[in-house]
């Protein structure tokens, strides 16, 4: 029953994605119109009962009328015939294809034996996260009254955590008709997937190389920490998860949809819009205006800043949840200070670039992005993947290197973990700067002027 | 070494915070007088039941007379534990103690299979495995180094070979490197899996206990109140997850419930008792 509960939560968050989806042309393959239907379909289902929730109305009532809104929007966009088919086009594995099959099939049936073998177990899942999800479930532990102790599950946990990976399970268990502990994990292997198939898909559009393509999917898919949190219940996998495809989706010049998945990552945790808010519009920005616009103040030009204006209004969906927030008092994080802290920068290279947490991945990772970083700003797409990568990764340095957050750099808890959120965009990122760097070295050779964007695949 | 140090103090801080035992350690069993630490490693055989239960402090005193110790989770049955990265285990050693009892062990001249023990050593599934993971080495080098020699000389051979560019070299290179790394890291998925399977438990060692008698607490709370009383943190949160169904009276809370789990029982009228957990009256009950 439980499989079965999961497989229809999952079925009625792709078909709501896929009716929203199907609202515009566009250019995605089925790869990539499934991850992105999927993933539009639960931010957009859980924001929905969030706000019932917010206005009032209990979770049994908010769920029947979010589930009967996605069944007439669905039967509207097949009567109407707006469904958008692309072509399934499924070509024979090659040899290096088996064996990423092979490492990922590994990992899948690694992190399935932990979800349907252990209990939940982990400590923060059995508070902030299936701890609180497993209270909304329960009803008597709950509560939207700002005076009650058991406010937003804040008896057991933080109560400024959203709430997007809580309702999800929560969702589940009323579908199933009881709480479990599978139900309270399982979406971290869906996200698990989502992440290997998302960083193929991306790495192939821009590279038509399938070999590139593997090798970064397998890079993704074997962070030796990522078998353990997509099992553990935690949300930052699902962060990871909207980030790698808000990456993705913006190199599609899917703009609105990039800010959408900004507001997924922080409706699955607050790391989420501090990390890739900033990271992803920085991107989109840079992606309009050359170096030469930003230097000479050409800042003006109606279209480029209609492109901004989409992504801001995708990161603004989320308002329902960000107002809440304000009416509330609830914050991003708990305190911090700004401290420089001196000793962080001789931790982080300890723990993160030469720990066994990572194992060689940041290493190896970091001089890519160095060397591909003088050719990046070279091209439009370039500039923004170079925007994205470099931005998300000056704001993990300043909180764990700035802030109060450096203690859990110090005691290597919370700085894994955003590692683990930001390797996805990294691993595309490093992906594209090799592309690139390969082509450049190719048209010098050719004697042709270095232009990625002309080159034939 | 100081950053294998300071990597070994955080797994002892994070696990002082889940192991209240840790505070009463008793150094009672003596495995070794009079040996030589060069390159040597401890060989200990332990009882089962006490795997991943606790540690195990391997305390020693050295030829000068400085003490110095090193914490290990413990593993049931025989298994080769490292000590060659701490800076005092060196030269003759007085004595070589422990705080299990139950354990035998012997401190050995690192042999070839005890290399291969060391480096194949598993990941134990932990509450700290999800925050880092454990380091292994090869003949005292890092993983983590001998995978860069494997990827420069990988890239070298396929750069040589092929006579393709170096950055697609180096690419390759990094993915046999990564490779190696996972084939590795699989050994471990299978050794855990073996592991966790071959002594039917569902939660880590330190939380099974809770589990059997948060399962027995449930049926006797109902719909009833409860509360946690004097539980570490990791056990309060798992108590919490477990009974979120049942009507939960905040800690800090000023009414009582009428039920209260706690590791003290304080005289107060007990309704259960399981390995050192008791479910307690906290009001006049019917």
């Amino acid at each position: 029953m439980t499989i079965l509960a999961i497989i229809a939560h999952l079925i009625l968050n792709f078909l709501l994605g896929w009716s929203l989806l199907s609202l515009r042309t566009n250019t995605r393959n089925w790869g990539e119109n499934l991850i992105s239907a999927l993933i539009l379909g639960m931010y957009i289902e859980t924001l929905f009962v969030a706000t019932l929730m917010f206005i009032g109305v209990g979770l049994h009532t908010a769920l029947m009328i979010t589930g009967g809104i996605i069944i007439c929007l669905v039967l509207l966009t097949w009567k109407r015939g707006k469904f958008h088919f692309p072509t399934l086009n499924i070509k024979k594995p090659k040899w290096y294809e088996w064996l990423l099959l092979f490492a990922v099939g590994e990992k899948i049936a690694f992190i399935s034996w932990q979800i349907f073998r252990m209990d939940l177990h982990f400590d923060d899942a059995t508070n902030h996260w299936a701890g609180r999800a497993h209270s909304l479930f329960g009803g008597i532990n709950w509560s939207f009254d700002t005076n009650s102790p058991l406010f937003l599950g804040s008896h057991i946990a933080f109560k400024h955590y959203p709430l997007g990976t809580i309702i999800w399970s929560t969702t589940t268990a009323v579908i199933n008709g009881e709480w479990n502990d599978v139900i309270a994990r399982i979406q971290g292997l869906v996200f698990f997937c989502l992440i290997v198939a998302t960083v193929w898909l991306a790495v192939w559009r821009f590279s038509q190389a399938r070999w590139l393509a593997a090798f970064a999917a397998f890079t993704v898919s074997a962070l030796p920490l990522h078998v353990w949190h997509a099992a553990s219940g935690y949300s930052d996998t699902a962060v990871a998860t909207f980030g790698v495809i808000a990456l993705a989706v913006l190199l599609r010049k899917e703009w609105f949809l990039a800010g959408t998945m900004v507001a997924g990552a922080a409706w699955s945790k607050n790391d989420g819009l501090a990390l890739f808010a900033p990271s992803i519009l920085i991107g989109v920005g840079l992606w309009q205006f050359s170096w030469q616009d930003i230097l000479k103040l050409r800042w003006f030009k109606k279209k480029k800043w209609q492109n901004i204006g989409y992504c801001l209004l995708g990161i603004a969906t989320l308002a329902p949840w960000q107002f809440y927030k304000q009416w509330h008092s609830l914050s991003l994080s708990e305190h911090l200070d700004f401290t420089w802290h001196p000793d962080a920068p001789k931790l982080f290279w300890d723990y993160v670039i030469m720990g066994p947490t990572n194992s060689i991945l940041w290493l190896c990772l970091f001089p890519v992005m160095i060397a591909a970083s003088f050719v990046l700003h070279k091209e439009d797409t370039g500039r923004a993947v170079f925007g994205v990568f470099w931005t998300t990764f000056a704001t993990i340095i300043y909180i764990f290197f700035f802030t109060s957050a450096y203690e859990w750099l110090k005691i290597q808890t919370t700085i894994h973990r955003t590692m683990l959120q930001f390797s996805g965009i990294a691993i595309i990122a490093s992906s594209y700067g090799v592309w690139l760097l390969a082509n450049m070295r190719e048209s010098r050779q050719n004697k042709q002027p270095f232009s990625p964007q002309t080159k034939t695949h | 070494m100081k950053k294998r140090l300071l990597g070994l103090i955080t797994v002892f801080w994070l696990y002082a915070c889940f192991f209240p035992i840790y505070a009463q350690i008793n150094i009672s069993n003596i495995l070794a007088t009079n040996v030589n630490a060069d390159d040597a490693v401890i060989e200990l055989s332990l009882p089962t039941e006490l795997d991943g239960k606790i540690y195990v402090v391997i305390v020693w005193i050295t030829s000068e007379g400085k003490q110095a110790y090193l914490t290990h989770v413990a593993k049931g049955g025989k298994h080769v534990y490292e000590m060659r990265h701490h800076p005092e285990w060196r030269g003759p050693l007085k004595v070589v103690a422990t705080n299990v009892n139950e354990a035998v062990g012997t401190v050995h001249k690192a042999t070839l299979l005890h290399e291969i023990k060391l480096f194949l050593a598993p990941e134990r599934l932990m509450p700290a495995t999800i925050n880092m993971l454990q380091p292994n080495t090869l003949f005292m080098w890092s993983w983590n180094h001998i995978l860069l020699g494997l990827l420069v000389v990988s890239a070298l051979l396929f750069f040589l070979i092929t006579k393709k560019q170096i950055m697609i070299a180096l690419v390759f290179g990094f993915v046999v490197a990564w490779g190696m790394m996972d084939l590795r890291k699989m050994y471990d998925h299978f050794m855990i899996v073996q592991h966790i399977e071959s002594q039917q438990i569902t939660v880590p060692k330190i939380l099974e206990d809770l589990k059997v008698f948060l399962h027995r607490a449930a049926k006797i709370i109902g719909p009833n109140s409860w509360k946690t009383e004097e539980l570490g943190v990791l056990f309060r949160h798992f108590a919490e997850y477990k009974l979120a169904e049942h009507e939960y009276r905040p800690y800090d809370s000023s009414t009582t419930p009428d039920f209260i789990i706690t590791s003290k029982p304080n005289n107060r009228e007990i309704v259960l008792e399981y390995k050192g957990y008791y479910l307690v009256k906290g009001k006049n009950q019917p």
